[in-house]
C-alpha cells in the first residue's frame, strides 16, 4: 500500500489504541465513491446509483456507489445524519479495511491516521493481546467481506468477457450556466444485455449474476435522488443531468 | 476471363508479410466463400528488421486485425513514440534542437495556428511549444496515457518503437492461431507464369507448386515476383535522397530503471543522421549514411562517438538499400507491399506505415475477379505513385532546409537535386503557410501540421506580415492557444512517467475499455 497510514493489524503494535464510533461517516466527507461489493447492489441501489470506475493505480475496474456529481463531493454526508438508509460494508468497517502486505498477501489493516482511534478515549482494541468483542465482529466482517471482494473482482471479469461493460459520461448543467462532464465511469450495457445468448445468460444465472445486474441498471435512477440533493444543499445547483451517448 | 479471386499467396514473411496476412484474413473473417489467405515464408532468409518505429496509424491498425494492445507492450518489447526529436539539423550547435511531435497543431483542421504564431513575438520563439503541448510532454520524460486509459486511447497522439522481429513473430502467432491463414514453410526457387502475363504458381524447394489468384510479394529488397518475374523496373531515387547505408547497433541502459524516451531521437551527422529509439531493456541505435560521402569505417567510428565510452554497444549489422520504388506496385495479379515495392530512408519511419496502408487499401477494394482486378491496379497505383512522390519531398524538406556546411549537407540542397514539386512549395510557402490547400488530396500522408513542424523547427522563414489579411478569426486562435496551456498543465500532473507506465502494462495490462 502506497498510503504509510494504512498498516498491517499487529496486537503488539497496536495494542494501546482505542477505537470510538462516527455515526456520521465524518471520514466520507470529501469522498465522491465508495466501494461496492457485489452481494450489497440490491440493497445499495435503493440509495445510490452504482457504477464501474478504475483503481487509478493499477487501471482495474471495481463497482462503487457514487455520492456526488464533482470530485469530493459527498452529498450523503451532513453534520447531522447520514442522508441514506443503507451503508456499505467498507464504510461499517472502517477504519479497518483488507489490503495488501509487502508479501502480496491480503490481511486486515488499520487506517492510523483516522481520527476515530486515539491513545485517550473510546474502546480497546485489544484486551491482554486478545481481540475485543467488536474487533473481533469487525474482523469477522472484514473476512466476509474478503470472499465478497473475490466474487465482486470474478464478476467484472465475466461481464468484460461477455463486453457488457460500456464507459458512461454524463452532462451537467449548472444554475449559473456553465457546463461540466463527468466522465471515467462505466456500466452494464442495457442493450449488450439483450443480446446475450441463451447459453451465457443461463451461466450468469447460475453464479447469481443477474440479479446484482438489474439493481445496477435500477439503482442509476438514483441520480434523481443525486439531483435533488445537489439542488438542496450544494453551493453549486445543477438544473440538468444528462446521459451522453458514447461517441 | 471473369475468373473469381479465391486464393491469395503471400511469399515472405517480415512484418510486412504478416501484416498483409492478417489484415486481409481478418477481413475476409466472417465473409462465406471469401478468398484463403496463404503466406509462404523461407527459414533460411533473415528478416531486415529495420523500422523500429511506427506511426500512430498502428493503433488502428492492430485494432482491427484483434491484436491486444496489452499484448504487443509486453510480447514485443514496445514503447511508446510521441515525436522525433531533430538534433543538429539546422546548424549542428548544440541548441540546434527542434521536434515534430504527432499530435496536430492545436485546432487543426478548424484553424491553421501558425499563422497567429507567426504575427505575434508574443507567444513562444519555438513553433512546436506554441501549438502543441506534447513537446513538453517529452521533455518531461511522460507517457502519452495512463494505465486507466482504454488500450489504443490516449491523452496524447503516440505511435510505437519495437523490436521489429518480436513483432513479426507476434502478428505470425495471431495469423497462424486466431486468423486461420495457412503457412507453408519453404523457399520459394520458380515463379510461373502463364501467356497473359499473370502469375499462375509459385515452385517451392521442397513441397509442391503453390497456385493462386492474386500473389502478394513481400519478398523484401529482392522483390523475387513484382521486380523479378514480372520485370516491372525500380525507379531510383538517389539522386534525391542520397543515403544508401546504414550501420546499425544495440545499447545497453546504464541502469534496469533508466528512463526511457518517448520520442525518437534523430541526431545530424557529417554524412547523414542518427536514429536513437528507447525500448523498455536496451536502445536502438543506427547512423544513416550516404556511401558516396562516408566510408563505413568513417560511419562505425561516427557512431561509436555517439554512443560515447560509457555504454558497450553489441550486435553491430550493416545494411545496403537504394532509395526508390518499383514503377508500379500492382501488375496484372500481382501486388508488392513493403520493401519489394520500394524503400526510403527510415527518417519519417514512413515504412511501416506504408505497408499498414497498402495492406488496407488492398483488403477495402479487394478484386472479386479477374476482370475487376485491371481497374483496382489503377487506382491502386495511382495512390502509391502519388504517395511516394510526396514522401520524397517531405523527406527532402529535412534537407535543404540544413545550414550545415559539410559536402554531404551542401550537395543536398544543389536545386539538381531538389524535386521540382518541393521547389514550387517552398517558393508559397515564402508568402503563406503550409495549409490544407497545399494537401488537399485524400491520399497526402504528410499533411500541413508535419511541413510547418519541421518547416519552423528548421527556422524557415515566411512572410507572415504580408499573409496578415488572412487572420480573420483571432478570437477562436486565442482559444486554442489558452487550450493548448490548459491541456500541458493538466497533463503534466496527470501523466505518469514513461518507464513507469510500462512497467505497470507489463503487471496489469490495459483494458478494452
Amino acid at each position: 500500500m502506497a498510503n504509510s497510514h494504512i498498516q498491517a493489524l499487529n496486537p503488539s503494535t497496536h495494542k494501546d489504541l482505542k477505537l470510538n464510533v462516527d455515526p456520521l461517516f465524518t471520514y466520507t466527507k470529501t469522498i465522491q465513491f465508495t466501494p461496492l461489493h457485489v452481494n450489497e447492489f440490491a440493497p445499495a441501489s435503493t440509495c445510490y446509483p452504482i457504477y464501474f470506475i478504475k483503481d487509478r493505480a493499477t487501471g482495474k475496474l471495481f463497482s462503487v456507489a457514487l455520492f456526488g456529481l464533482e470530485e469530493k463531493e459527498n452529498l450523503f454526508y451532513s453534520d447531522t445524519q447520514w442522508r441514506a438508509s443503507y451503508v456499505s460494508e467498507s464504510m461499517q468497517c472502517w477504519p479497518f479495511t483488507m489490503a495488501k502486505t509487502s508479501d502480496n498477501q491480503w490481511s486486515p489493516h488499520i487506517d492510523t491516521s483516522s481520527p476515530l482511534l486515539s491513545n485517550d478515549q473510546g474502546q480497546l482494541l485489544y484486551k491482554s493481546g486478545r481481540p475485543s468483542e467488536t474487533l473481533n465482529t469487525t474482523l469477522q466482517r472484514l473476512q466476509q467481506s474478503y470472499q465478497q471482494k473475490l466474487q465482486s473482482m470474478a464478476f467484472v471479469e465475466w461481464l468484460l468477457e461477455l463486453k457488457l461493460l460500456k464507459p458512461v459520461r454524463l452532462g451537467m448543467k449548472y444554475l449559473s450556466g456553465e457546463k461540466s462532464i463527468i466522465n471515467g465511469m462505466y456500466s452494464i450495457d442495457a442493450s449488450a444485455l439483450q443480446q446475450l445468448p441463451p447459453d451465457a445468460l443461463s451461466l450468469g444465472h447460475k453464479h447469481g449474476y443477474l440479479a446484482p445486474i438489474y439493481a445496477l441498471l435500477a439503482s442509476h435512477y438514483n441520480l434523481y435522488d443525486l439531483i435533488r440533493l445537489k439542488k438542496t444543499f450544494s453551493k453549486r445547483p445543477i438544473s440538468s443531468l444528462q446521459l451522453i451517448e458514447s461517441e | 476471363m471473369n475468373k473469381s479471386v479465391n486464393n491469395i499467396i503471400i511469399v515472405g514473411g517480415g512484418t510486412s508479410g504478416w501484416i498483409s496476412a492478417a489484415i486481409l484474413a481478418k477481413k475476409f473473417a466472417s465473409i462465406q466463400g471469401a478468398p484463403k489467405v496463404t503466406l509462404i515464408e523461407s527459414k533460411s532468409v533473415p528478416t531486415i528488421g529495420v523500422g523500429e518505429g511506427t506511426w500512430p496509424t498502428m493503433r488502428n491498425t492492430l485494432k482491427r486485425i484483434g491484436i491486444t494492445e496489452t499484448d504487443l507492450i509486453t510480447q514485443c518489447d514496445a514503447t511508446f513514440k510521441q515525436a522525433s526529436k531533430f538534433e543538429g539539423w539546422v546548424t549542428g550547435d548544440k541548441s540546434d534542437v527542434y521536434f515534430h511531435p504527432f499530435n496536430s497543431t492545436k485546432g487543426y483542421p478548424r484553424i491553421n495556428l501558425a499563422n497567429f504564431w507567426g504575427q505575434d513575438s508574443e507567444i513562444d520563439a519555438s513553433f512546436s511549444r506554441a501549438v502543441s503541448c506534447q513537446e513538453s510532454l517529452c521533455e518531461q520524460g511522460l507517457a502519452p496515457k495512463l494505465i486507466s486509459t482504454a488500450e489504443y486511447k490516449d491523452l496524447a497522439n503516440y505511435g510505437y518503437h519495437l523490436d521489429a522481429a518480436k513483432f513479426a513473430s507476434l502478428l505470425k502467432n495471431h495469423c497462424l492461431t486466431k486468423l486461420n491463414v495457412k503457412h507453408i514453410e519453404d523457399q520459394v526457387v520458380d515463379v510461373k507464369t502463364c501467356i497473359a502475363g499473370n502469375i499462375s504458381a509459385v515452385v517451392t524447394q521442397h513441397h509442391q507448386t503453390v497456385h493462386g489468384d492474386l500473389f502478394i510479394d513481400c519478398s523484401g529488397f529482392s522483390s523475387i515476383l513484382l521486380g523479378k518475374a514480372l520485370d516491372v523496373p525500380f525507379i531510383s531515387k538517389q539522386h534525391i535522397l542520397f543515403n544508401d547505408s546504414a550501420i546499425t547497433a544495440h545499447v545497453p541502459y546504464a541502469s534496469e530503471d533508466q528512463s526511457i524516451p518517448c520520442f525518437t531521437r534523430s541526431s545530424a551527422q557529417p554524412a547523414g543522421w542518427i536514429w536513437d529509439i528507447g525500448l523498455p531493456h536496451r536502445r536502438g541505435v543506427g547512423y544513416v549514411y550516404s556511401s558516396q560521402h562516408c566510408s563505413d569505417t568513417q560511419a562505425k567510428k561516427q557512431l561509436q562517438m555517439y554512443i560515447g565510452t560509457q555504454s558497450v554497444p553489441t550486435e553491430f549489422r550493416k545494411i545496403s538499400f537504394k532509395a526508390g520504388h518499383r514503377e508500379v506496385s500492382w501488375k496484372n495479379n500481382c501486388v508488392a507491399i513493403g520493401l519489394s515495392a520500394g524503400f526510403l530512408e527510415p527518417l519519417e519511419a514512413s515504412a511501416l506505415m506504408f505497408v499498414e496502408t497498402a495492406a488496407t487499401m488492398l483488403a477495402d477494394q479487394f478484386p472479386a475477379t479477374y476482370e475487376s482486378m485491371p481497374s483496382c491496379a489503377k487506382r491502386f497505383n495511382h495512390a502509391f505513385i502519388y504517395r511516394w512522390h510526396r514522401v520524397i519531398d517531405f523527406l527532402k524538406l529535412h534537407y535543404v532546409l540544413s545550414q550545415r556546411s559539410e559536402q554531404y549537407w551542401r550537395d543536398n540542397r544543389e536545386a539538381s537535386s531538389i524535386p521540382t514539386s518541393l521547389q514550387a512549395l517552398l517558393e508559397d510557402w515564402k508568402h503563406m503557410p503550409p495549409s490544407d490547400i497545399d494537401f488537399a488530396s485524400q491520399l497526402d500522408l504528410f499533411r500541413a501540421p508535419s511541413y510547418q513542424y519541421v518547416l519552423y523547427g528548421m527556422g524557415f522563414k515566411t512572410n507572415f506580415a504580408a499573409a496578415k489579411h488572412t487572420l480573420d478569426n483571432s478570437e477562436l486562435a486565442n482559444k486554442f492557444f489558452d487550450l493548448r496551456q490548459q491541456e500541458q498543465q493538466k497533463l503534466s500532473i496527470r501523466l505518469p512517467k514513461h518507464r513507469e507506465l510500462i512497467d505497470k502494462i507489463h503487471q496489469y495490462g490495459f483494458m478494452e475499455i
